[in-house]
């Protein structure tokens, strides 16, 4: 409590921050907000002159104002109508003005607009308003892509902004949401026009990151994305499985333009500035040669973040620059605690939404972290003193430092990398003490260096961006290494709100161990901290054991996935058994690493016994690697016909996965209670089969327990239903066919099963059209209850084989 | 006034005042008091000129064998040299982080440390001039600061006397005194300044600041410099004097 009054500034950006989030469940309305600060700031004032002076008084003050401040930033009054009243999944023609840095996503570019018009039909342009997230594809193909202010028409499917809506998934709703942006707009090549260039500061400085990142394109460097990413924090640019490595080593926040970066521009502008400086032996004596560099030094930061589009991180690093170059140049010590309470007021006046956003936590709990362990380890285990030292003895002492700076940012930002990423990466502690320096010492300047000299010589420059490149391929190298290494990473389960508060009780313990006065107390404190975590740990796995049998049909978007969960018998454990994984054709988004995995985690699972592809298609089997490779099942069944994709078959040949071949004619299996039958394909040596209709071989199969049952039809069409129509009889739920397509679920077929329940698997304003409407019909008509993924989200059946009960699992959709 | 007064308090609420020694956040400028306890008063009968503790019951009035032989081999041009504290412990450390390490946050509390000192011996004269001891060019254009001026700046400033910076010149670039035995020293800095403008010094006094005093060597010589040029008086302030000699 004392040190939080001797540093005002971190009790003020506290109390502001405690107001944005209250704001965000209160929504009090700019008015009433300015009302409650009016009250606080008389009631402080009166507090004041009767001389009461204490800096806790002002707490309530600045809570209020964090409240107003949110709320004058996010009231928004609709113009004309709101473009979500036109997010119907069609096509639409929108212009808008450019709001945020195009940043490169895989193939696409994704912005927000700020949207003027729109063209709902033919009666030309009509005005709108409101924000829109444009995925624009075909990076390569733009030749001048869109920059902050332009004025843009584009044209493609507007949709709603929808999180999937299963458990345990990213928020993707609420955190566009938050933004002001409720739908989404996908433009394909050629769609996009630029009606009116912008200007202004912004626009240039997008212009110059464009170039830059035009002229690394152009230099055809083996690691050019990963170059853009370290040098303008163009992230997306790192392709999809680099960045998984740099994620699984520990080093994704490299990828974020941090510390290091605006460390070492801050760093090499000063010597510039300080070098020239100094020339004056008149200018020297007269001022303050470093403090003048100082400051001066500060412009180049404030431009390259800008260039780099002022992620949170950037804003982060650069305000806790300004604080430390504030401090030195009214001639203070450098308060790390004061500057990161600087830094997070200033995000959260940029914008109040920056608290909820992983960047922001990850960022602000690694420097927190790290100023909170790592000067007590030092004291502990490294002797700083400020004689002189030998070259090695400074270096040694500067891995040890290495260390504990890794060590305390690993521990502090867990809770956020297990709820983020369901991943803890212990091999960060080692790898971040030599890949920091190489991208650091190396990667980067050499880069920085290429774009200072892009403007005069290209063949230096480019010589440079190829030296780099070397030191990018070691850091790529390095990276590999330490991703691939046994327990680099540890997939984990997310953590609860009161697991996270005991997590970081343990942790800020952890100084107190390190002191001999405390420590008694502290360390009883710590340990009870860690039984406690491994306990909720045990729970969670033990409460994800299930008395009945649970059937889930995951929301997988376009695309089939459905987990079931087989309780124990006597003799036998829990089973869990995995059909379909869903796929997009993306290479950019793994539906098993982002959807599958995260909800089977929030469930306590972490194995899998049986993996089963229906067909070889992407939009099922697209996330079955993941699982395969991370689930450790035991056994994968498929009806071999078709050609698995190469992941599938590196997941299958590396994890030792038995890959059995399943269809017409196979036994009946029994997992515990539940028998698995084999309608569909018929099995036929060799490769004769027609598989130009992989659909038409998928594997259909009857669930039973007890007296329920469940048909898993794959994407069978009519010809098949036909065919297997005398061994089918009435089910209670029937997984539609193809997704409900025209092609599918004929009249005779669905009579003949009369399931009381109907999924359709489909994507939410899916560019197929699904479900059919006469699908629709028929199967409603049969007096089944129909179910969409689309919809509901994730729909689990839960059965004792006697009742069935049903539950649709919309946890995030519509919470904001 | 009032806008630098405000700017100051939010300086205050960014920055909290903090010990540059032991890094405890406070509200005092300067150094904390558990830091400052440590630090030694110069031992006291001593030299009433050069601040030299006598060993014996010598009375403070008296002057020490080396200032009585001042006409002979080595001069003590200044009336008067006095220091704020004797140079061990942590006011060592605290003027090794300063000149070697670059942390000019020391400047202020440095300053601070010695203020009263510069206060008293000025004796609210209005023709004192303070005055750092000079570096040569080279030097200050490889360590970028002159810590002697930095401590002048500052007592300038909080005691509202002139500044003078220019007049004393090193014309000499010296090796550093550390590297020397107290004899070295003397022939070391020998004729190593020069005043450039001698009007302006013209019957003033003058307050020469540096930040150690070992032997008197470096003060000794500036302020002779000083003196010939028509100086009426020349007073040395350290922060901090050796126990050595």
């Amino acid at each position: 409590m004392d040190q939080l009054r001797k540093r005002p500034i971190v009790l003020v950006a506290a109390a502001v921050l405690l107001g944005v989030v209250l704001e965000s469940y209160l929504k009090l309305s700019p008015t009433t907000s300015a009302a409650v600060v009016l009250f606080f700031a008389c009631l402080s004032v009166y507090v004041y002159l009767k001389k009461y002076h204490h800096v806790f008084i002002s707490i309530p003050l600045f809570i209020a104002f964090g409240v107003l401040y949110s709320s004058v930033i996010f009231s928004f009054t609709p113009k004309s109508e709101h473009v979500l009243s036109y997010a119907d999944g069609e096509y639409k023609a929108i212009e808008g003005v450019v709001k945020t840095l195009p940043a490169v996503k895989g193939e696409a570019f994704r912005f927000i607009i700020d949207v003027s018009a729109i063209e709902d039909d033919s009666s030309g342009f009509k005005g709108s308003s409101g924000f829109v997230l444009v995925n624009l594809r075909g990076v390569r193909e733009l030749k001048e892509p869109p920059r902050i202010k332009d004025v843009i028409r584009v044209y493609g499917r507007l949709k709603e902004v929808k999180n999937f809506g299963n458990p345990g998934e990213y928020d993707y709703q609420s955190s566009l949401g938050r933004l002001g942006v409720f739908a989404s707009i996908s433009v394909s090549e050629g769609r996009y026009y630029s009606l009116r260039k912008g200007s202004g500061l912004l626009n240039t400085l997008n212009k110059a990151r464009h170039s830059i990142s035009a002229r690394i394109d152009d230099a055809q460097l083996k690691n050019g994305g990963l170059i853009k990413a370290l040098l303008l924090g163009e992230k997306g640019a790192v392709p999809f499985e680099m960045r998984e490595g740099f994620i699984r080593a520990g080093g994704a926040h490299l990828l974020a333009i941090s510390g290091l970066h605006v460390g070492f521009i801050a760093w090499l502008s000063y010597l510039c500035f300080s070098w020239c400086l100094r020339r004056s032996t008149t200018f020297s004596l007269a001022y303050d040669v470093r403090i003048t560099a100082l400051i001066l030094s500060l412009i180049p930061i404030l431009f390259y973040g800008a260039i780099a589009g002022y992620p949170v991180s950037t804003q982060r690093a650069v305000a806790m620059v300004m604080a430390f170059v504030l401090s030195i140049g009214i001639g203070r010590v450098r308060d790390i605690y004061s500057a990161i309470g600087f830094a997070a007021l200033v995000v959260m006046i940029v914008s109040p939404v920056s608290p909820w956003e992983v960047s922001f936590l990850l960022s602000f709990s690694a420097v927190f972290s790290i100023a909170w362990l790592v000067v007590p380890l030092k004291g502990m285990f490294a002797s700083i003193d400020v004689e002189e030292r030998s070259v090695l003895s400074k270096i040694s002492g500067g891995v040890k430092v290495g260390f504990f700076v890794s060590l305390a940012a690993t521990l502090g930002t867990a809770p956020i990398t297990i709820n983020t990423f369901n991943m803890f990466t212990p091999s960060s502690v080692i790898s971040n003490i030599i890949t920091v320096p190489v991208a650091g010492l190396l990667v980067l300047p050499s880069a920085f260096i290429a774009v200072i000299l892009m403007p005069v010589s290209t063949v230096v420059s480019n010589a440079l961006l190829n030296v780099s490149d070397v030191f990018a391929s070691v850091l790529v190298g390095l990276m590999e290494f330490f991703s691939s290494a046994e327990y680099s990473s540890i997939w984990m389960l997310k953590l609860s709100g009161y697991e996270v508060v005991i997590y970081y009780v343990g942790f800020l313990s952890i100084p107190f161990v390190l002191k001999k006065k405390s420590r008694p107390i502290a360390l009883t404190l710590f340990i009870s901290c860690v039984v406690l975590l491994i306990a909720a740990d045990i729970y969670k796995t033990q409460r994800s054991i299930p008395d009945k049998l649970r059937v889930t049909f995951i929301s997988v978007g376009q695309g089939d996935a459905a987990l079931i969960e087989v309780p124990p018998t006597r003799d036998e454990p829990v089973k869990r058994l995995l059909i379909d994984g869903g796929g997009f054709f993306s290479t950019d988004f793994d539906i098993g690493r982002s959807v599958v995995a995260p909800l089977l985690w929030k469930k306590g699972i972490r194995n899998l016994d049986y993996v089963i592809l229906s067909h070889p298609q992407i939009d099922h089997m697209g996330g079955l690697a993941f699982m395969i490779d991370n689930f450790d099942p035991d056994e994968f069944w498929w009806s071999g016909i078709g050609e698995l994709s190469n992941e599938m078959k590196e997941a299958i040949n590396t994890s030792g996965v038995r890959s059995i071949k399943k269809g017409l004619g196979s036994e009946v299996t029994s997992v515990n209670e539940l028998q698995v039958e084999y309608l569909w394909p018929e099995l036929r040596e060799g490769s004769d089969y027609d598989t130009k209709e992989v659909n038409d071989s998928s594997l259909v199969m009857r669930l039973s327990y007890g007296e329920k049952s469940f048909l898993f039809t794959g994407d069978i069409g009519r010809k098949v239903e036909a065919m297997i129509m005398d061994s089918v009889n009435a089910v209670d739920v029937l997984k539609v066919a193809h997704h409900g397509s025209a092609t599918s679920s004929s009249e005779e077929f669905i009579r003949k099963v009369k399931p009381d329940y109907a999924v359709f698997s489909i994507g939410y304003a899916n560019r197929f059209n699904h479900p059919n409407e006469r699908v629709v019909i028929t199967i409603r008509s049969g007096g089944a209850k129909l179910l969409y993924t689309s919809i509901d989200g994730a729909i689990t059946f839960e059965t004792d084989g006697i009742e069935i009960r049903q539950s649709t699992d919309l946890t995030n959709v519509g919470v904001f | 006034m009032r806008t630098l007064k405000l700017l100051s308090a939010i300086a205050d609420i960014i920055v909290p005042h903090t010990c540059p020694l032991c890094a405890v956040v406070g509200y005092s400028v300067g150094f904390c008091s558990a830091c400052s306890v440590e630090f030694t008063p110069p031992a006291s009968p001593h030299c009433d000129r050069c601040q030299t503790p006598f060993t014996g019951t010598i009375h403070s009035k008296n002057l020490c064998s080396l200032c009585i032989k001042e006409a002979k081999k080595i001069s003590r041009s200044f009336s008067t040299a006095r220091s704020a504290c004797v140079y061990d412990g942590n006011i060592r450390k605290a003027i090794t982080r300063f000149k070697y390490h670059n942390q000019t946050e020391f400047s202020l509390p440095l300053a601070l440390l010695t203020q009263s000192l510069v206060s008293s011996l000025a004796n609210a004269s209005a023709d004192v001039i303070i005055m750092p001891v000079p570096l040569h060019k080279r030097r200050l254009k490889k360590r970028g600061f002159n810590q002697s001026l930095m401590l002048a700046r500052r007592l300038s400033k909080s005691l509202s006397l002139s500044l003078d910076y220019k007049t004393l010149m090193r014309v000499r670039d010296t090796t550093p005194q550390v590297e020397l035995t107290p004899k070295e020293r003397v022939e070391n800095v020998k004729n190593a300044f020069g005043v450039t403008n001698a009007a302006a010094i013209k019957d003033k006094k003058i307050i020469i600041i540096d930040d150690v005093y070992t032997t008197g060597a470096t003060l000794s010589e500036s302020a002779k410099e000083l003196m010939s040029a028509g100086a009426s008086d020349v007073i040395a302030v350290t922060v901090a004097r050796t126990a050595l000699v």
